[in-house]
């Protein structure tokens, strides 16, 4: 008779374990990444109550067995995949269109100031001995220089913000490594008392989501119940409860970019984040800002550099031979500053028309001097002295320099920065060529002439078709990347659509569950009520 | 078993009404700029094109404003010339005139006056300025007075044979005035050359006949008539040059409405299609936003009491 009451209690038990399940499920229906929990029931062991010849086993009630969450490891490593994918394509495709924005189309950013300063050189070339048209060609030319130096400061301006982003980024890495590190201790210790909580590895499959937001990971779940996660080429970023930290520093090989690397190490792995947040900002640096600068440096530098030529042939209105009408553009060169020897190099541009849009690596093996165009990673030269001309630099190497040492070459990369106009006095315009002459306009055509001249990229472009190349480069990489956006961000769903159809709660299927569990309560209770009428019916025919 | 998760529904159906109004945003903001291309991501070759087609126009613009200023040169040294021929047409009236023996040495007197004037018109007509304030004739010298006459009425030039050109199309340049040497047949070097020499000579001649006057006034007429036979050379090439500007400027204008069509095939918006495409995105939209509706409402918690 007891163990009715028994029985009954262990189902009233159990319902309420049920219902409470339930209501957690209910609770948490719209919490991001919660897996649904199910209460695993079994029935109990038997009361032997017949003899060996006839054994007889009489049921003894319900437990629970476990509290589980519905859960798929294949599906949830799958959405953290296309979480590192929709990361890297989402950041990418935001700077970049910040950049096409900076760039402009026909009407706005460099061409009309690029077509105007030209049209400024044909009017003085109109009007030779007029001194406000020399005015106004002056004019032009410092609109068209503070053209190139405000389009250059902007996209400096994004580079040095995808620099800061980078730092926060990493720092929020960090954060998410330290959390994911501590519930990896909160887990061990449940586990060491049974199963593992369900809602600290929901918790711990959350930060992990976020983290391969940032940046790819890759885990593995050990014996304890801890997960280790690695990045890049399989780095711990947190192993057991223990969370390494990573940092940002400035590179040694380029100052205007950052190393990412493990707090109190020396080498970068800034190479092998290739995805996520992370990898999407160091593509948009790498791939797309980089080109576009040098680019932008090569049309300010192929500007200055033929005019100048043309105009130091010419006559001014005094008669004088022409002076440099624009600053002349002189490559940056950076020495990395771990170099132990004490080599030093200058870079002077020796033909234009070779130049090309593109870094430079010059290193020194203990023997060989090789020289890297870091655009398309080629060795343009390697030999045993260091190089005099490659790509239309002239280069000068002083000092001798000890194995391993290194000299960043960017030819064109502060060209936009460093365009200025020399002159300052309209009445040294040479408009007039040799013969000289203040209504001789020979010069001023020839000089005019250059606007359409192909004198950049071995002879393929002119000063507007280099700006064409960059702006669709740049097009062509935003519309590639929104694309791929796009198919990603489309998968992403699937997966995320998949894990919730195991993990995710349906109200519908909870409110049944309410239902049936509700009855289930009520009908254990009936079951108590039952046991104690039978007791009292017994203890009233004892009274007797 | 095939289940969903309630999230789910919401999620696909809030994503599903972004994406619409993603879409409408755009044709919405195509349609107020009336461009197609709203960034370099839309079409990054066309938006290449579109550079290199606006640089393009640009240079028309540049060379209508070329064409016009050598339009401008060029008719005022036609008039010049014109004028210039019809001295010399007077002065050659005047000098048959007086080589009629049947005037007296005043007669010829008052002639010479008259061929002395003309001088110094003439000499006022070939120090024309033009609009920017420089000597016509000059050569490149433009700001040099180009004839000066002493007290002997000597004409000096002080011009050079520089001849200075515009562009006036991408292979058209135009010369855009006449030296003074090319005009007027002077010669720096030799002052006894040229158009106003000859007018001096036969001025002279006129003033104090001598017993040689029918000869310089014959020698003064070939003179003239080689000077004007100059001029109107001259003059036709000037002509010329205004013919060639006009046919460039017919063919520039041309070609810059070639360009412009081109550049509005690419950026120009299809209002048609686009307002087609708005009443599309919208109608999906409302559907979307409907079928939500209705679905969202959908719940066994509203049976339970």
């Amino acid at each position: 008779m007891v163990d009715i009451l028994r029985t009954g209690l262990s189902g009233l038990v159990a319902s309420q374990r049920a219902l409470a399940t339930t209501s957690h499920n209910i609770a948490n229906a719209n919490t991001p990444g919660y897996s649904r929990q199910r209460v695993e029931l079994a029935n109990n062991a038997p009361f032997f109550a017949g003899s060996p010849k006839n054994p007889i086993y009489v049921g003894t009630g319900v437990n629970v067995q476990s509290i589980s969450r519905a859960y798929d490891d294949f599906l949830t490593q799958q959405v953290r995949g296309h979480n590192s994918n929709v990361g890297q394509s989402e950041t990418l495709d935001s700077w970049i269109s910040q950049l096409d924005g900076v760039l402009g189309n026909g009407k706005t950013g460099l061409a009309p100031a690029l077509d105007q300063f030209f049209g400024a050189v044909q009017d003085a070339a109109n009007s030779p001995a007029s001194v406000p048209a020399r005015q106004a060609l002056l004019g032009q030319a410092e609109t068209l220089a503070s053209r190139f130096r405000e389009l250059n400061g902007q996209m400096t301006t994004l580079r040095e913000g995808v620099n800061q982003t980078l730092s926060q980024t990493v720092g929020e890495v960090n954060a998410l490594a330290e959390g994911i590190a501590k519930i990896n201790g909160a887990i061990a210790q449940s586990q060491g008392n049974g199963d593992a909580a369900p809602d600290l590895l929901d918790q711990r499959d959350r930060l992990v989501n976020d983290l391969s937001r940032k940046l790819p990971v890759s885990t593995v779940i050990q014996d304890d119940g801890t997960m280790n996660v690695f990045v890049g080429k399989g780095q711990g970023l947190v192993v057991g409860v223990k969370a390494s930290a990573l940092e940002t520093a400035h590179s040694t090989t380029d100052p205007g970019k950052l190393d990412i690397r493990f707090e109190k190490t020396a080498s970068s792995v800034a190479d092998f984040l290739n995805g996520g947040e992370i990898g999407g900002m160091l593509d948009f640096q790498n791939k797309v800002l980089d080109p576009a600068q040098n680019k932008l440096g090569l049309m300010a530098v192929g500007v200055a550099q033929t005019f100048n030529e043309q105009h130091i042939q010419g006559r001014d209105l005094d008669g004088n031979p022409g002076a440099q009408f624009f600053a002349p553009p002189a490559p940056k060169v950076a020495a990395n500053p771990a170099n132990a020897g004490s080599g030093a190099v200058t870079v002077t541009i020796a033909d234009l028309g070779a130049l090309q849009p593109s870094d430079y690596e010059l290193k020194y093996d203990g023997a060989n001097y090789n020289l890297l165009r870091l655009s398309d990673n080629k060795m343009v030269s390697s030999s045993a002295s260091p190089p005099s001309t490659a790509d239309g630099m002239q280069i000068t190497f002083s000092g001798a320099p000890v194995a391993g040492d290194r000299f960043l070459i960017q030819p064109t990369r502060d060209g936009a920065k460093d365009f200025k106009v020399a002159m300052a006095d309209p009445r040294a315009f040479a408009a007039a060529d040799a013969t000289g002459g203040v209504g001789n306009n020979g010069n001023a055509l020839a000089l005019a002439g250059l606007q359409t001249e192909r004198k950049l990229l071995d002879g393929s472009s002119s000063f507007h078709e280099v700006q064409a190349r960059m702006t669709a480069e740049v097009g062509i990489q935003g519309s590639s990347t929104r694309a791929s956006l796009k198919a990603q961000t489309a998968l992403l769903g699937q997966s995320t659509q998949a894990r919730d159809n195991v993990s995710g709660v349906n109200l519908d299927e909870e409110a049944a569950n309410l239902m049936k569990y509700q009855q289930a309560y009520e009908a254990a209770a009936r079951v108590v009520q039952v046991g104690d009428s039978i007791i009292q019916t017994l203890l009233d025919a004892v009274r007797r | 078993m095939l289940r969903i998760a309630t999230t789910q529904i919401y999620q696909q159906a809030a994503k599903a009404m972004n994406e619409r109004q993603v879409a409408l945003n755009k044709v919405q903001q195509q349609m107020a700029t009336g461009q197609r291309l709203l960034s370099n991501a839309d079409d990054p070759v066309g938006s290449a094109r579109l550079l290199s087609l606006n640089e393009e126009i640009g240079r028309y613009g540049q060379y209508q404003r070329n064409i016009d200023l050598a339009n401008g040169r060029l008719k005022l040294e036609d008039s010049v010339l014109g004028d210039a021929g019809e001295l010399l047409q007077q002065t050659r009236e005047l000098v048959v005139q007086a080589n009629n023996d049947t005037l007296n040495d005043s007669d010829r007197k008052a002639i010479g006056k008259q061929v002395r004037q003309i001088q110094e018109q003439m000499v006022g007509l070939a120090n024309t300025k033009d609009g920017n304030g420089e000597y016509l004739f000059a050569g490149f010298k433009s700001q040099t007075q180009p004839f000066v006459m002493d007290a002997n009425k000597q004409t000096s030039y002080h011009g050079d044979q520089g001849q200075r050109l515009i562009k006036a199309g991408p292979s058209l340049d135009v010369a855009v005035g006449d030296s003074g040497s090319a005009a007027f047949q002077v010669d720096a070097a030799d002052p006894t050359k040229g158009v106003f020499a000859s007018l001096d000579k036969l001025a002279a001649a006129l003033e104090t006949p001598s017993p040689q006057f029918h000869d310089v006034m014959a020698n003064g007429l070939t003179e003239l008539d080689q000077g004007l036979e100059n001029l109107v050379g001259v003059r036709a090439q000037v002509g010329s040059r205004l013919n060639a500007l006009e046919a460039q400027e017919s063919a520039n204008g041309d070609f810059a409405v070639h360009l412009q069509e081109t550049i509005n095939s690419i950026d120009s918006l299809d209002y048609a299609e686009a307002a087609t495409r708005l009443s599309q995105e919208a109608f999906t939209l409302q559907a979307a936003q409907q079928s939500f509706v209705r679905i969202q409402n959908l719940s066994l918690f509203n049976y339970m009491r």
